[in-house]
């Protein structure tokens, strides 16, 4: 069945996401040097800026999110993109104990949680209150420049 | 790999996807022993076919579409960057066109991955789209959309009777 849609529950889950982001690109960070460390680091650093924020939306919830929302397609989309953004999480956790075999698969494997990330944040921006969309939209502005410089090193990966 | 996409390039690219996008699905309902996943696929492929004639269409007449003077900056950067991956996906797709996926379950994940990149690329591109004509990108947006939600009912229904 399609899950239940609620804004907050998204934001929890999208903090949960950036929490463990953090562990994984600390755990990536440490196996690597060089440039490939230098991104890890950022990744690792909007990692923890934006969990703040979340922490801060999920805390406050009433002031950042609209409830009530004529329902429609839109929240259809949302409610089937939650669960496997719930997903990406448990994979994420999974990865971090594991790690990967390569850096192309560490790389591609941040774009796929970005991807997701992008998709859920943007989809999310419906429920959040006017006068506070601009601290969402840097998250996404944020998440975007990353997709930018994953893309970059996984260009320079594959040559 | 390394390509600097532009608008009309992704337009172009968008047209091969579909294309291509329209040709996996025509396969995968030819294969499917089951009627209702059969019948996603024959609608997928019918509306592949219509975003591929729209976006022909704006590639055809571009002038009438894009936002010729853009200022340069972290817009376009993402734009290239998601354009790439979207080019990604376009060379999974022919390769998925010769080779069968090994499950059923395999066919919609990949089917659910080509949507999510879509929707990525095309909402990147309305930034590029004149307003007045942004309606016929929002409506192939929305039709993605829609398409993501339809593919992960399959999902589970394919998971829950396996079919």
């Amino acid at each position: 069945m399609t899950e239940h849609f609620e804004p907050q529950k998204v934001l929890e889950i999208a903090l949960k996401v950036k929490e463990s982001s953090k562990k994984l690109y600390e755990a990536l960070s440490l196996k690597s040097s060089g440039s490939l460390k230098n991104l890890w680091d950022y990744l690792s650093q909007d990692s923890e800026l934006h969990s703040k924020v979340l922490k801060e939306m999920t805390q406050d919830s009433e002031a950042y999110v609209i409830y009530e929302l004529s329902s429609g397609e839109y929240d259809a989309y949302l409610g089937e993109i939650i669960p496997s953004f719930r997903y990406t999480q448990e994979i994420i956790v999974r990865k971090t104990r594991e790690l990967f075999v390569s850096d192309l698969e560490a790389v591609e494997f941040a774009i796929y949680v970005t991807i997701e990330s992008i998709l859920v944040y943007s989809a999310l921006k419906n429920y959040i209150v006017p006068d506070k969309l601009d601290i969402f939209n840097k998250i996404i502005g944020d998440e975007k420049k990353h997709l930018t410089k994953l893309n970059l090193v996984k260009r320079d990966l594959w040559k | 790999m390394l390509e600097n996409y532009n608008p009309g390039e992704i337009l172009k690219i968008a047209v091969e996807v579909e294309r291509n996008g329209k040709d996996l699905y025509a396969l995968l309902e030819l294969k499917s022993q089951d009627s209702q996943a059969r019948q996603i696929w024959a609608y997928l492929k019918q509306q592949e076919e219509a975003h591929q004639r729209t976006f022909q269409e704006m590639l055809s007449h571009q002038k009438n579409y894009l936002i010729v003077e853009f200022s340069p900056g972290e817009h376009e950067s993402y734009l290239r960057a998601i354009a790439s991956e979207y080019v990604f996906t376009q060379d999974l797709i022919k390769k998925h066109i010769k080779a069968e996926f090994s499950s059923d379950i395999e066919a919609v994940n990949f089917g659910i991955s080509v949507e999510k990149i879509s929707i990525l690329t095309y909402s990147a591109l309305r930034e590029y789209i004149k307003k007045d004509r942004l309606a016929v990108l929002d409506k192939i947006i929305d039709e993605e959309k829609n398409h993501l939600a339809k593919l992960k009912g399959l999902k589970r229904t394919i998971e829950h009777t396996g079919i």
